[in-house]
């Protein structure tokens, strides 16, 4: 019997040493049976999404129509939406091998790999191999991109502008006779709600009671939004400031408490998927009073969640870096093959085809025609298994089908278009913030900010005793010294331009 | 303790309640427990069977208020997905708690045995582990480039095949067992693979079944060592394919960048996780309750004296 | 060499348990030195400049510093005895059940709770506590009183989170003690009950110090790890509802917090060197102390 053990003893650690020393079994090819010769390269995207069966049809469709034309082969590599960021650190921290890998601010982030020398500069593989990317963005648009003067990113063209503005439903809105369109302050919505409160018994005006936002109110968050330090987007002298100091602040706190007091709002903060479970069921009156009201949005709304709305937009629409750099695809300093990665982005960002294989499917299968004339489109058959609905992860969000008539009818992706050259770019526009000096400050002032700033906004707590203790603190975990260097850095690159 | 001396008294039979009321109480009392603990179950699998618009409008209660079968549709909606990942949840969880339950047992058996000089050393060495560890990057490095155990079984098995803590429970259980047993066994001639599979393993069932246990829940629950080290989506464990399922719904749900949905994906988020919930705890019932019969008292004692 | 060869069996025999904690934990450990670094992917581990204490400023630089090393250690303090005093009566309680069908029932029901992991916990007091649809506000709603919003209230934040710890935590103390219990031999207790000793007297003099050794080691595993906050519990059941930081935030959700804007990878490492620091030192300083009383039950 003893032996035995013995023997079972060796063998564990035996077979644990060697299987460890083996390594994996090789991954296996992901299909991509188009023809190339040895000449072909393979780039491969990490993105994040949901790892749907047919990826790997996907990939043999797109190889298909990218060996031809750039003699290059695409290997994707989605990755789920909960471990994408943490894979992302990891892979880089340990210096791993990639190609193009899709970045934002608030995932896998831009900046933050930019500092850490994950992504190489684009400037000269943009002229030489992605002229029509480059075309279809103005250059300042471009210069959101631009860190320490060089562009990292590919920016995905969609929308760029937040006009801030809110949702009413139609059929409320109607009854009450609540001109949405005619709204020009917050403040007017007050009869509204007190309408709904008293009348209907089933229904909560809102679901929180936040009209704060830095694009709202003409501010240039030039940190980070989770930081409350700005400009005014008009201001030629790039004065920085606290933003919780300001009159505008401070009138929205006010608001949102006597809001919060007329009980307009539940009394717990709701988050954000169990708020849009109880819209759905029709629970609140509006559906958000700081939402972004972009062209063709009703449309959308209404097809996501049944409920009919009237949206306004209150605001004076700007672009800003962190907006328009929103969503982009930047290349790995890893990567053995950074033309053929451009020249694939170069296809993403211009083909119609390319663009909307990846991002929608392959017809027939995922999507039919329901009117080619205005490529509109609709789910085909077997769409579960292949629908990714991100198409502002994959390049420019313009080139996708319509998926609904009334858009096409309104001709959304042009006005969007529009609307993003049509606004003005904020002074600021093209600064990155270099947060090196002063990342223990940031780090401080970041966590008063999260513990603090959310109950002021929604009204939970009295702003007469919440906002100067709310300063205090800030000042006492070192905003002051954020805003000095941000405001030096910020001359520095000015004097520059 | 002394003898009292026992006076003769009348003989009257006792109660019933008399007789039984202590193991009356003690069952009320675990009664009254159990359904404490039980309640927020019950009210996580009602509203896992509860239609989503209802949920909302009525709240969670202990009953659906009205029935249905979505969230278990949603998450079920790739059969093959979840049987695949059941079937690489079970190997890992069996290999693993094999190889682990022997690992353990034999280090703690080795730090128990007084005749080990040097016993504290290595018990420090093991402990130390438990405080002190190198971060997330410096391990990720290591599985991923030196071992190179990304994308394989290995990498879900080994890095929790050690457990400290179930080391020292067993390295205090076999110590209170009494040093009688392994002196006769020694001088009788036995050594030391002997007295660990004759005499200490036979003794420690149910401190061995209790590790069993704790180690089976560990394997089956585990869902980081998946996030960071497996790509292929053959390989998924059953826990890491719940979450991930759940956070692509909750981001498809949630993200404002999102047009509108091709082929409108109705999500039932709120019932959802709580179906998550109840597929997540279901098998390890069987489990749990077969390894019941372990725990039943003087099994052990009693076998040995009767040798 | 005799001592060699007098413990090569045990050598060996603790190989595998060794060797794979010195890959698995001890290598690993190495990289500890990137809290004193500015660690930055593309120059490596040793290529990173130096920074020495730098990157533990922000723990200590900040006001919030003695609120969330007082919430830490206080919570888990109290977790630790109520957690102790919970499993081993519950133990105890499963003990004296003569009917075994209904151990097997309790036992399983009330052990359920530790295989859920603090996500699903989240849901489930929020279906219990939230102000518009909670089970309990309903109930109250039913008699007569007004709602009450526990997420905004930090006062009963301690009481709750120790009672969802011990609901989560308590099945799985009581089969280590029962365990333990289990292994006594009948026989002491048949010797007790002749001298005429009743129940409270044998839990007191036969079954208690049968657990002494258990709970110390327990207690001893558990103090090593007082700077460490159970993160799942912390940040999922109070919904990371500012409101409550108060006395909820303990050092692993500032340091989560601080670091969302931040992910400076030496600052990460910087708090978790610190965390096994104070842990270690007052495990020594259990540790010695449980020796000078009785060396056999130390730790080490």
């Amino acid at each position: 019997m003893n032996k035995v053990w013995r023997l079972l003893a060796v063998l564990t650690v035996l077979s644990l040493f060697v299987t460890a020393c083996v390594g994996p079994a090789a991954p296996a090819a992901g299909g991509g049976e188009a023809a190339g010769d040895s000449s072909t390269v393979t780039v491969t995207y990490t993105y994040p999404n949901t790892v749907f069966k047919d990826v790997g049809l996907v990939e043999e469709a797109l190889n298909t129509l990218l060996v031809p034309a750039i003699n290059t082969k695409i290997k994707l590599n989605p990755i789920d939406w909960g471990a994408f960021d943490e894979k992302m650190k990891l892979a880089f921290a340990a210096g791993e091998e990639c190609d193009i890998v899709f970045t934002a601010p608030w995932i896998n982030n831009y900046l933050l790999n930019i500092a850490n020398g994950n992504f190489i500069p684009l400037d000269d593989l943009l002229q030489q191999h992605a002229s029509g990317l480059w075309a279809s963005m103005p250059e300042t648009t471009w210069n959101a991109a631009r860190v320490d003067g060089k562009i990292y990113g590919v920016i995905n063209q969609q929308i760029f502008v937040k006009p801030f503005g809110l949702s009413v439903r139609k059929d409320l809105a109607d009854k009450y006779k609540l001109d949405v369109y005619g709204l020009k302050s917050y403040d007017e919505l007050e009869p509204f709600l007190k309408a709904i409160q008293e009348n209907e018994p089933d229904v909560t005006p809102l679901p929180g009671t936040s009209t704060w936002s830095n694009e709202g109110n003409g501010f240039d968050p030039i940190i980070t939004e989770q930081v409350s330090v700005a400009i005014r987007y008009d201001d030629k002298e790039l004065k920085v400031f606290n933003t919780a100091e300001t009159p505008e602040f401070q009138a929205s706190v006010e608001r949102a408490r006597r809001w919060y007091e007329a009980g307009y709002a539940p009394k717990e903060t709701i988050t954000g998927d169990d708020s849009q479970a109880m819209w759905k069921a029709g629970k609140f009156a509006v559906s958000g009073l700081v939402g972004v009201v972009k062209p063709g949005g009703e449309i959308e709304s209404e097809q996501r969640f049944g409920q009919p709305v009237y949206a306004q937009s209150m605001t004076t629409p700007f672009l800003t870096t962190a907006g328009t750099t929103a969503t982009t695809n930047a290349i790995c300093s890893t990567s053995k093959n950074p033309e053929a990665a451009m020249k694939v982005l170069e296809l993403l960002n211009t083909n119609v085809e390319v663009y909307n294989t990846l991002a929608k499917g392959i017809e027939g299968k995922h999507w039919e025609w329901a009117d080619k004339g205005n490529l509109v489109i609709k789910p085909g058959p077997n769409n579960a298994d292949y629908n990714p609905n991100t198409d502002w992860e994959f390049g420019n969000q313009f080139l996708a089908y319509y998926i609904d008539p009334k858009q096409a009818e309104i001709k959304a992706w042009e006005a969007t278009y529009d609307l993003n050259t049509t606004s003005p770019p904020s002074a600021a526009m093209g600064f990155n913030f270099n947060a090196e000096p002063v990342k223990t400050e940031l780090a401080n002032v970041a966590a008063v900010t999260g513990e603090l700033a959310g109950p002021l906004a929604s009204g939970q707590v009295d702003p007469a005793t919440a906002l100067p203790d709310y300063l205090e603190r800030l000042n006492q975990a070192g905003i002051q010294a954020l805003i000095d260097e941000c405001q030096r850095q910020l001359n520095e690159w000015a004097a520059k331009q | 303790m002394t003898l009292r001396s026992t006076s003769v008294q009348p003989y009257a039979r006792p109660t019933w309640f008399a007789r039984h009321g202590g193991q009356l109480i003690l069952h009320a009392v675990l009664l009254l427990l159990t359904l404490l603990f039980l309640l927020p179950l019950w009210v996580v699998i009602s509203a896992s069977f509860t239609d989503e618009t209802t949920l909302t409008k009525a709240g969670y209660g202990l009953w659906p208020a009205q029935f249905s079968v979505a969230a278990y549709d949603f998450i079920l909606q790739n059969p093959t997905q979840i049987v695949n990942a059941y079937g690489v949840t079970m190997l890992v969880t069996v290999i693993g708690t094999v190889a682990s339950l022997f690992v353990n047992s034999l280090t703690a058996y080795v730090l128990a045995r007084v005749d080990f000089t040097w016993r504290r050393p290595f018990s420090f060495f093991i402990f130390f582990t438990m405080l002190f560890n190198g971060g997330l990057v410096p391990s990720y490095i290591l599985i991923t480039q030196y071992l190179r155990l990304r994308d394989t079984l290995w990498v879900l098995i080994l890095p929790m095949l050690v457990a400290p803590w179930y080391i020292f429970l067993l390295r205090t259980y076999f110590s209170t067992l009494g040093k009688e047993f392994i002196e006769s066994a020694r001088l009788d001639g036995a050594n030391e693979w002997q007295i660990y599979s004759r005499i200490v393993m036979p003794l420690s069932t149910p401190a061995l079944a209790t590790i069993a246990l704790f180690t089976i829940l560990g394997y089956w629950n585990d869902w980081w060592l998946a996030l960071l080290y497996i790509n292929d989506a053959a390989l998924y464990p059953l826990q890491y394919l719940l979450f991930a399922i759940l956070r692509n719904a909750e981001f498809l749900t949630t993200n404002t960048n999102s047009s509108a949905m091709l082929g409108s994906v109705q999500v039932p988020l709120q019932t959802v996780r709580m179906a998550m919930a109840v597929i997540a705890i279901g098998p390890v019932a069987v489990a749990f309750v077969s390894l019941q019969r372990y725990f039943v008292r003087g099994l052990t004692i009693g076998g040995i004296k009767g040798e | 060499m005799r001592l060699l060869r007098k413990n090569l069996p045990f050598l060996i025999m603790g190989a595998p348990g060794f060797l794979l904690l010195l890959v698995f934990s001890y290598l690993p450990m190495l990289g500890v030195i990137i809290a004193f670094k500015n660690y930055r992917a593309v120059q490596g581990i040793w290529g990173s400049a130096w920074v020495g204490l730098k990157n533990f400023e922000f723990l200590f630089g900040t006001p919030a510093w003695q609120r969330i090393t007082f919430n830490t250690i206080f919570l888990n303090l109290l977790f630790i005895v109520t957690g102790l005093v919970g499993a081993i009566g519950l133990a105890l309680l499963l003990n004296e059940v003569r009917l075994k069908f209904a151990t097997r029932i309790y036992q399983t029901v009330i052990f359920f709770p530790f295989i859920i992991s603090w996500v699903i916990v989240g849901y489930f007091s929020f279906a219990l506590l939230n102000f518009e649809t909670g089970l309990i506000n309903q109930w109250v709603l039913a008699l007569g009183f007004e709602p009450f919003a526990w997420y905004n209230t930090p006062d009963y934040w301690p009481a709750i989170l120790t009672v969802t710890n011990l609901w989560k935590g308590v099945g799985y103390g009581s089969v280590i003690y029962l365990a333990a219990m289990l292994s006594i031999s009948p026989e002491y207790y048949e010797a007790a009950m002749l001298d005429g000793a009743n129940k409270l007297q044998q839990i007191r003099y036969i079954t208690l110090p049968f657990l002494v050794p258990i709970v110390i080691i327990t207690t001893l595993l558990a103090i090593g790890r007082i700077f460490y906050a159970d993160f799942g519990m912390f940040f999922y059941v109070t919904r990371d509802s500012p409101l409550l930081y108060p006395t909820t935030d303990v050092i692993d959700t500032y340091v989560f917090r601080a670091l969302r804007v931040n992910a400076d990878i030496g600052m990460a490492s910087a708090t978790g060197l610190y965390q096994s620091l104070v842990g270690f030192v007052l495990v020594l300083v259990s540790n010695w102390i449980v020796k000078r009383i009785d060396p056999e039950r130390s730790l080490f």
